[in-house]
C-alpha cells in the first residue's frame, strides 16, 4: 500500500523528471544528459516503490531500511559531485586555454598595427 | 645600452583612476601593457588613449591570469625588465625608478615593493598578513615582509623561473615561493602606497587557495 513518504518522493521524482525534460527542449541538456537523468529519477521511483522490499538487503547490511536508503543516496551524491567536480576543472581549463589564445591573437594584431603605424 | 622596461599593468574597473596612472608611468618605461580582465566600464578605452599597448580579455579571469599574459607579451616585444604595478593608483609610479635602480645596482633577479603597514589596519587582516608573511617565509626560506605586494620589477632571465600559475590573487604568494624555491636574488625596497577608497585585495577563498597551494608546493619539494 501507498503511504504518504511515498507518494512525497514519487511526486519529488516526477517534479524532478519534468523539469529534466524541459531542460531538455530548452537544449540545456544533451540527449545523453537527460536519459542519464531520466534513469536517476526512474530509479529513486523504484527505490520509494520498493521500499520495504529492501529490508532483506537492508537487514544484510545489519542497517534500517531507511538508514539504508540514506546511504545509497549519499554514495550516489558524492559521486554526482566527484563528476561533476571533474568537469568543471576541465571546463575551467578549457577556458583558460581560449581566453589566452584570444588575449594572444589580439595582442599579434596590435602590435602588428603598431608597427604598422610606426 | 638603455634596457627595454616594460610595466604590466593588471585592471578590472579602473576607467576613473587608471589614466593618470599611466600618464605617470609612461615616464619612466619604454612601453605600459595594461590587460583589461574584462572590466564593466571603459577602462580599456582610457587605457588606449593614453597610449598603452591594451588587450582586454573575453571573461573575467583574475589579476594573476592578467599579470601572466601581460609579463608573457612583455617578453614577447623584448622585454629586458618588467615592472608590475596595479592599476587603481596605489604605486606611487615614481618608484619604478627606485625598483629599477635597485635591481640593476644589486643585480638581483628580483625587487619587490614593500608597503609599510597601514595604520589603522583592522586587527583580523592584520594577524593573517603576519601569518601568510611567516608561514611563506618559513616553508621557501625568504624573508619578504610585504608577501602580498603587487608592485615588482624582475629581469627577462627571472621570469621563465617565477612565472605562476594561479590566476586570482594567489599569485603574489606564488611569486614569492618561486623566488624561494628557485632560489633567485630578491631585495626588498619600501615604498609608498596611496590608499584609495576602492575596497579589494585577497578574499578568504584567495588565502585558503594559495596556502593549500604552497603546502602542496612544498611537499612535492
Amino acid at each position: 500500500m501507498l503511504r504518504l513518504s511515498h507518494l512525497i518522493g514519487i511526486l519529488f521524482a516526477i517534479i524532478m523528471m519534468a523539469l529534466t525534460w524541459a531542460s531538455y527542449k530548452k537544449r540545456k541538456l544533451s540527449l545523453r544528459g537527460f536519459a542519464s537523468w531520466s534513469v536517476i529519477w526512474v530509479g529513486f521511483i523504484i527505490g520509494v516503490l520498493l521500499f520495504d522490499r529492501l529490508r532483506a538487503m537492508a537487514a544484510w547490511l545489519d542497517i534500517r531500511v531507511f538508514d539504508f536508503f540514506v546511504l545509497i543516496a549519499i554514495l550516489t551524491m558524492l559521486a554526482l559531485i566527484f563528476s561533476i567536480y571533474k568537469e568543471t576543472k576541465v571546463n575551467q581549463r578549457q577556458i583558460t586555454e581560449i581566453v589566452e589564445s584570444v588575449a594572444r591573437k589580439q595582442g599579434t594584431v596590435m602590435r602588428e598595427k603598431r608597427q604598422r603605424e610606426r | 645600452m638603455k634596457q627595454n622596461i616594460i610595466a604590466v599593468m593588471p585592471a578590472y574597473n579602473e576607467a576613473v583612476r587608471i589614466g593618470p596612472v599611466i600618464d605617470r608611468v609612461k615616464r619612466y618605461v619604454q612601453e605600459i601593457i595594461v590587460i583589461d580582465d574584462h572590466s564593466k566600464d571603459a577602462t580599456a578605452d582610457v587605457a588606449r588613449k593614453h597610449g598603452a599597448f591594451v588587450v582586454r580579455l573575453i571573461t573575467n579571469m583574475g589579476a594573476g591570469f592578467a599579470t601572466r599574459i601581460g609579463c608573457d607579451m612583455a617578453m614577447e616585444q623584448g622585454a629586458d625588465l618588467i615592472v608590475t604595478i596595479d592599476a587603481d593608483g596605489q604605486h606611487d609610479p615614481a618608484e619604478i625608478h627606485k625598483l629599477v635602480k635597485t635591481l640593476q645596482e644589486k643585480r638581483c633577479d628580483i625587487v619587490y615593493g614593500s608597503r609599510p603597514p597601514r595604520k589603522p589596519m583592522p586587527m583580523l587582516k592584520q594577524l593573517s598578513n603576519k601569518c601568510g608573511s611567516f608561514l611563506i617565509s618559513r616553508m621557501f626560506g625568504t624573508a619578504i615582509r610585504d608577501t602580498q605586494t603587487g608592485f615588482h620589477a624582475f629581469t627577462r632571465e627571472a621570469y621563465p623561473r617565477l612565472r605562476w600559475h594561479s590566476n586570482r590573487y594567489g599569485m603574489v604568494s606564488e611569486f614569492v615561493m618561486r623566488t624561494g624555491l628557485n632560489k633567485l636574488r630578491y631585495e626588498e625596497v619600501e615604498v609608498k602606497t596611496i590608499y584609495t577608497d576602492k575596497e579589494g585585495g585577497m578574499k578568504f577563498r584567495d588565502g585558503f587557495k594559495a596556502l593549500t597551494r604552497m603546502i602542496w608546493w612544498r611537499m612535492k619539494e
